[in-house]
């Protein structure tokens, strides 16, 4: 996003002094040249400092993020991790290796880390494998900002056990996992259903949409209804954007 | 030198003389006699100044420079002079005044002592006599007010304390010396002959200036007389000019006129009357006030006094009384004219039982009798007023038949009107209306209607909006995003691209409009085609597009072109009967129709078969299956053939000699059974025949 400054003032340097806004404070590697064009024209009252690089801004040390993973997963991270660790190192410049013994993905910063946020979202990519997610799903974690990963239990919602606990989780998943992929579809999210947990995968109105209709899925309504209603909020929530 | 002086004087005099002898020329500008009148002033001027005392000092200037010199230099070098001299002559005055040595008492002696300190009063005066004559139509103003103020200078010591240095007004001067001059003349002169004043400019209807003065100089001796007396009669009559009382010292008074004491002045004796009936003013009485007042304020402030009253005197008779009418008090009453009634009041004729007291006098009544018989008048008309019936404007709710016609019309009526009036429309308000239809029209901004079309959606069309994909997308989340991310993206291109569109169909519309007016101008419908409308027998709420405003189980069709009546040409009025209802009439005749129906299908059918074999001629066709089977169910329905059926029966049927066998059997039986019946054997042989079982 450009800073509003540059298109506000556009030569009236004389009368106005650009003041940076707080919006190029973000951590963006391609907005940091345009910053340095306003920056210059700005009156000798801001003394002017050249912008941290990822590493210095972390103060200079070295950071490490460590996922663990479960038994049930190692095998699909082995098959996959190639694909895990390439955007990793090569888009967000972090070092990353899993210890074999401990069974955790590290993941640490180094000298040619420039955003500050990379390692955040680094371990987020690796925790949203771990739990479940696709690669190519949990790689738009990487790509986009806003998405977020949510995690609840179907106890949560109702206090449920044995058979009926079965039949809920039965009635999220659907025939062949039908029910499931028609919220996903419906809703532009990930759903994991893993026992009694659900993890969800996607924006923060999305997730609310998912997460209310799994909510009333395992509250008893049948997935006619359900799907009935997704429908109708997604198509307000398309229309209104 | 007195002497000297003297002659000098005398041939000024001389001079003077001639030179105002013919008054009538100095309407033009007579500059000879200019020059005259300003060496008599040097002349003048300079033996004053020679004869000036010791101890009081004038201007500085020791002779009057007059050449060369304008009037109004002049005049300046002799107001130096005069103003230097005015205290001292005013101290002078005040001495005079206080010295008891000298009296006021007799303008003899006053005469006398002025004579003894005037050095040329004698001369002065009758200086002063002659330049009185030459009145303000006199061009040369300014000449003139210098003599007279070189006249006064000399003959200022002569001054009392009336008129102490002022110089303002020439004739006040004027008549006061030429008064003085009588006085001296006159020495025997006493009371009586003062009544003839000398009419001075001042003089009106209220105020005559001798008296005033008169009056003053009475005052002034009796203030002398009784100075003694500390206490204050208010009672007494005060003096006035022309109160004959006063002059019990020294008769003074010149009354013609009525006297009054005080306490029976009226108001018509100080004010002028009401402008409807002019009262009878008594002039002199009004002096009378008048001069009072003058005598008051006299003593403190003359000037100013004497400044007012001249500019107040200057107006004419009339003047006067219409300022006196407005410095009359009115009372607000009904009637304020002085009639006097005949009756003062009921209740007051009756207490006295006749009309003793409506004598009117002869004069006017008192004011208070006045303000009584108005008060009591007001009375009984307020009285007869509340008693009588009220006016229709006080009576509650009026209506039209209870007022007089158009009375309304007279009255001024205020009210409330709840809604809000119509604009009036004026010219002003067509000409802003017409102002905003020009710019309305020179901005194109119409207020068209635009037609509002309702957008069908159909329950379909949103269904399909959202297509509920049951399977696991094959993009993954962040490829969803992306698509959704160039949608939004793209969605500006998609836009611009329809204003092209845009434009296109409106230039097509534009081509289209006018190519309808070239061709509609003549235009030729189409030739009417039958229309053919398929109706379908739906409850007509589903064919109307808009709701119902009440829902109807109506169909479309009526029940005639649902099912038609039986009969229904012939038998228009017929009903359709139920079961139950059909008589034997009604029963058989259906079954004849019904019959006939049939043998007519069947005729018919037989004839399409019979045409059918024949056109396919000898071909002795194997029939087909449904074909059999329909003959074999003809031949069996009449009962006349049987099929054969498997019924045990079989082994009979397999071979012709079985078959006869059993048949030669059969017929012994029967031919048994039946030797008696031989009638009937031969019908049952028939039948037995049909009737065997095979």
């Amino acid at each position: 996003m450009e800073p509003l400054s540059d298109t506000d003032c556009a030569g009236s340097t004389d009368t106005f002094q650009e003041v940076k806004s707080k919006r190029s404070q973000k951590r963006k590697r391609a907005a940091a040249d345009a910053e340095m064009q306003p920056e210059e024209t700005v009156a000798a009252k801001r003394p002017q400092f050249p912008a941290l690089s990822g590493d210095q801004l972390a103060g200079g040390e070295v950071e490490m993020r460590r996922v663990p993973v479960p038994a049930h997963r190692y095998s699909p991270l082995k098959e996959n991790w190639m694909k895990i660790f390439t955007p990793i190192v090569e888009h967000l410049q972090l070092q990353v290796r899993f210890n074999l013994k401990t069974r955790n993905v590290e993941i640490k910063t180094c000298r040619e880390t420039s955003d500050i946020g990379a390692l955040t979202r680094a371990a987020d990519f690796v925790k949203a494998f771990v739990l479940g997610f696709q690669v190519e799903d949990a790689l738009a974690l990487i790509r986009l900002d806003e998405l977020f990963l949510e995690t609840f239990d179907i106890t949560d919602v109702k206090p449920l056990k044995g058979d009926h606990l079965s039949r809920a989780i039965g009635r999220i998943a659907g025939k062949g996992g039908k029910t499931k992929f028609t919220i996903e579809n419906v809703t532009k999210t990930r759903i994991v259903l893993a026992d009694t947990k659900v993890h969800i995968l996607g924006s923060f109105q999305n997730i609310k949409m998912a997460r209310t209709a799994i909510c009333n899925l395992i509250l008893g309504s049948p997935p006619s209804k359900v799907y009935g209603n997704i429908r109708a909020v997604a198509s307000r929530a398309a229309e209104r954007f | 030198m007195a002497s000297g002086d003297g002659s000098t004087l005398e041939s000024c005099l001389q001079l003077l003389n001639s030179d105002t002898a013919h008054p009538e020329l100095f309407l033009s500008v007579q500059d000879a006699l200019a020059t005259d009148f300003r060496s008599l002033t040097k002349t003048l001027y300079d033996l004053h100044k020679a004869h000036e005392p010791a101890d009081c000092k004038g201007s500085p200037l020791e002779q009057l420079v007059i050449e060369n010199f304008d009037e109004e230099q002049i005049w300046q070098e002799l107001e130096l002079q005069n103003d230097a001299l005015l205290t001292h002559f005013e101290e002078a005055v005040e001495q005079a005044v206080t010295d008891d040595t000298i009296t006021f008492f007799k303008d003899t002696e006053e005469e006398e002592e002025e004579e003894e300190d005037v050095d040329n009063g004698e001369i002065a005066n009758s200086l002063e006599e002659e330049s009185a004559e030459e009145d303000e139509d006199d061009d040369d103003d300014k000449d003139k007010e210098e003599e007279t103020k070189q006249r006064l200078k000399p003959s200022a010591g002569n001054e009392d304390d009336d008129f102490s240095g002022e110089d303002s007004d020439l004739d006040f001067d004027v008549d006061k010396f030429e008064e003085k001059n009588k006085q001296k003349q006159s020495t025997a002169k006493l009371s009586k002959s003062r009544s003839h004043r000398t009419p001075s400019e001042v003089d009106d209807r209220f105020f005559k200036l001798s008296e005033m003065e008169a009056f003053l100089d009475d005052m002034d001796k009796r203030e002398g007389n009784e100075s003694v007396e500390e206490d204050i009669d208010y009672f007494q009559n005060l003096p006035s000019d022309d109160d004959e009382e006063l002059t019990f010292d020294k008769p003074v008074a010149l009354t013609k006129q009525k006297k009054k004491s005080s306490r029976d002045m009226k108001y018509k004796d100080f004010f002028a009357p009401v402008d409807a009936k002019p009262v009878e003013m008594d002039p002199e009485s009004n002096d009378d006030y008048e001069g009072e007042e003058d005598d008051d304020n006299e003593l403190e402030e003359d000037e100013d006094d004497m400044n007012e009253e001249d500019f107040d005197m200057e107006e004419d008779d009339t003047g006067d009384g219409a300022r006196n009418a407005l410095r009359k008090v009115t009372f607000d009453l009904p009637d304020d004219d002085d009639d006097d009634d005949d009756s003062e009041g009921e209740d007051v004729e009756d207490i006295l039982g006749g009309k003793a007291k409506n004598v009117p006098k002869p004069e006017s009544k008192s004011s208070f009798e006045k303000r009584q018989e108005k008060m009591a008048k007001k009375i009984e008309e307020l009285e007869t007023a509340a008693l009588s019936e009220k006016p229709w404007q006080l009576t509650g709710e009026v209506s039209a038949q209870t007022r007089p016609e158009n009375s309304m019309l007279e009255e001024d009526i205020a009210f409330d009107q709840a809604s809000r009036m119509a604009p009036a429309i004026t010219e002003e308000t067509t000409l802003q209306l017409e102002e905003i239809i020009k710019q309305r029209i020179k901005d194109q901004v119409w207020d068209d209607v635009v037609r509002k079309e309702k957008p069908k959606e159909e329950v379909f069309e949103y269904k399909k909006r959202l297509t509920l994909d049951h399977e696991k997308s094959k993009l993954s989340l962040a490829e969803v995003y992306e698509q959704e991310y160039i949608k939004q993206t793209q969605e500006k291109k998609v836009e611009e691209e329809n204003p092209a569109h845009v434009e296109i169909q409106k230039l097509m519309d534009t081509l289209f409009l006018k190519l309808d007016a070239l061709s509609n101008f003549h235009f030729t419908p189409k030739p009417h085609v039958p229309e053919v409308k398929v109706v379908s027998n739906l409850p007509s709420i589903t064919m109307e597009e808009v709701a119902p405003v009440n829902a109807s189980d109506a169909t479309l069709l009526a029940p005639e072109e649902i099912k038609e009546r039986p009969c229904f040409e012939k038998n228009k009025a017929g009903d359709v009967l139920g079961a139950t209802e059909k008589t034997t009439t009604d029963k058989k005749r259906e079954r004849r129709k019904k019959k006939k129906l049939k043998r007519l299908k069947i005729q018919e059918r037989e004839k399409r078969q019979k045409v059918k074999e024949a056109m396919k001629g000898g071909d002795e066709k194997k029939k087909s299956k449904a074909e059999v089977e329909q003959t074999l169910k003809k031949l069996t329905k009449g009962g006349k053939a049987k099929i054969l059926t498997n019924d045990g029966m079989d082994k009979a049927l397999r071979s012709s000699q079985a078959f006869f066998s059993q048949l030669q059997d059969q017929v012994k039986s029967q031919i048994k059974g039946s030797k008696n019946q031989t009638a009937k054997k031969k019908k049952q042989k028939e039948i037995s025949v049909s009737k065997l079982k095979l």
